[in-house]
């Protein structure tokens, strides 16, 4: 939040605010475009504070997926989430744990994840000009809070879909979420319009921001770490598939240590491919940074982004648009398929995600944040099963030559 | 409902790493007292490597709610991929042991 001011002042960044919180917030809404670079981090800070502040105040431990968690909010926060349109979803979440009669720190993930749907809220808010603005707003509410009520059991059932192959699970969730209820918008006359609103001319000042975040992640790793890089080579051991929480099996210093490596590393891809920094990529950088606590590291990451530069080659994608960059970096939601079965499933994976994420955003009218998530699932299920089929007969053939 | 479809879950879990160790017969023992789950397995194992003996290790992952509530479906899913860490995070209490060609695993869940 502090680090905003390095961008704007407080006044800009007030107003920024207001522009973001009234905004449809569809995918790709990049919150440095309609506000500024300050609001949109200054937004990504706040969320990132609330989230930490419903953690503790519901006593929630610290483990690598919280740390996903909380970062996954931040990354989004800048570019569709806010403070207006996830409070609904995350009361949705606390009004099923009240329902269900539990604690509602157990369901703390799935509230947080769960704002992938804020767009949904926005575009219901102040996207329509069918109902009288007071009566959306309400309406909106109703759907998010719906939303939050129905994501828990869908949540732990989905995941069976894909095995566990797909690190955004409730980017799925929320994507056949988005999808039954933009079919049900759709069917009264409620469209969302094809959004791309993208921030240009920022890519040395967000070059410095990253490298100086993500050095001063390593070096406070390095230091719980008892000054050491010791257990890097255990986490890249790790295939990455759920659930595979790194700060509980190998520790927080380590675990921080690869969160800041990734997030250099995906800055570099960016820069080296020529790709623009702005509020969804670097949004993504701070997805990939956040599962760098559960799930991703160099080594299964690396052959999804070869996949994606390998489609960019024979699709029709070029590999920095936006599309493409942010299929690599999301995509990397398919790194347990590379950290199972080895890199040349990873680079298949990467391969069909390029091609599949192009091509399902229609379905949920881009309310659904995690659209690399939904397409990941549908990757993975679709892989998963064949590949294993491959490998189990190759691991058989292997046996009886022996 | 929820609570004995879980416990189904940690048995598979378990019955599922007893079979990729090789074993040919096991048995399965249940007891639920005070509001606490125990699950003891037992089989007889002609051997038990290393490595596998390494992976019960995670059975002594803390418990998790939150990462329950959202993973817990995924426990006893598959037979080539295990989830000793879940069962680990799903429990309060794990023993085990291999001794005289017997693997012994407790696990304790309070509701």
């Amino acid at each position: 939040m502090i680090s905003s001011l390095f961008f704007n002042s407080p006044v800009e960044i007030l107003a920024g605010m207001k522009n973001i919180l009234v905004s449809e917030s569809i995918l790709i809404t990049d919150y440095m475009l309609i506000a500024n670079p300050g609001t949109a981090l200054f937004n990504s800070g706040l969320l990132m504070l609330i989230a930490i502040i419903i953690s503790r105040l519901n006593k929630v431990n610290m483990n690598g997926t919280l740390i996903a968690a909380i970062f996954t909010v931040a990354g989004f926060a800048l570019f569709g989430k806010n403070i207006y349109n996830t409070f609904s979803i995350i009361l949705g979440v606390f009004i099923y744990a009240k329902l269900k009669n539990e604690k509602f720190n157990k369901f703390i993930l799935i509230a947080l994840f769960g704002t992938a749907l804020g767009p949904m809220v926005s575009q219901l808010s102040f996207g329509t000009d069918l109902l009288d603005p007071l009566i959306a707003v309400i309406i909106a509410n109703m759907i998010g809070i719906l939303a939050g009520i129905m994501l828990p059991s869908l949540a732990a059932h989905f995941i069976k879909f894909h095995q566990g192959f797909n690190i955004y699970n409730i980017g799925f969730t929320a994507g056949m979420l988005g999808t039954i209820f933009m079919s049900l918008f759709r069917s009264i006359g409620l469209e969302t319009a094809n959004t791309l609103i993208l921030a240009e001319g920022y890519d040395q000042e967000l070059t410095i921001y990253l490298f100086i975040l993500f050095t001063t992640m390593i070096v406070v790793g390095y230091l719980f770490n008892d000054y050491s890089f010791k257990g890097y080579k255990k986490i890249l051991e790790h295939s990455g598939r759920l659930v595979d929480d790194f700060v509980l099996s190998e520790g927080f210093g380590i675990s921080f240590i690869n969160m800041g490596l990734l997030g250099i590393y995906t800055t570099l891809y960016v820069i080296i491919i020529q790709g623009k920094l702005n509020g969804p990529v670097i949004g993504a950088i701070f997805t990939v940074v956040a599962f760098g606590a559960f799930g991703k590291h160099i080594r299964n990451i690396t052959p999804i982004f070869v996949g994606v530069l390998l489609a960019s080659i024979f699709q029709i994608w070029e590999i920095n648009s936006i599309g493409a960059i942010l299929a690599a970096l999301f995509g990397t939601t398919l790194a347990p398929i590379a950290g199972v079965f080895g890199w040349k499933s990873g680079v298949t994976a990467g391969f069909i995600h390029m091609a599949m994420v192009m091509n399902i955003g229609y379905l949920h009218g881009g309310v659904n944040l995690y659209n690399n998530g939904f397409a990941g699932g549908m990757v993975a299920a679709f892989l998963v099963p064949i590949i294993a089929t491959f490998k189990e007969g190759h691991n058989a053939r292997v046996t009886k030559n022996n | 409902m929820q609570e004995s479809l879980k416990t189904i879950k940690l048995i598979s879990e378990l019955a599922a790493f007893v079979f990729k160790a090789g074993g040919k017969e096991f048995n399965v023992d249940f007891k639920e007292k005070n509001e606490t789950i125990t699950i003891t397995i037992k089989s007889h194992l002609a051997s038990l490597s290393t490595s596998d003996l390494e992976k019960l290790r995670a059975l002594n992952t803390p418990r998790q709610s939150q990462v329950e509530e959202y993973y817990w479906e995924l426990a006893g899913e598959n037979d080539q991929y295990q989830e000793l860490s879940l069962v680990g995070m799903m429990i309060d209490e794990a023993e085990f042991s291999y001794e005289n060609k017997i693997l012994k695993i407790t696990v304790y869940r309070h509701k």
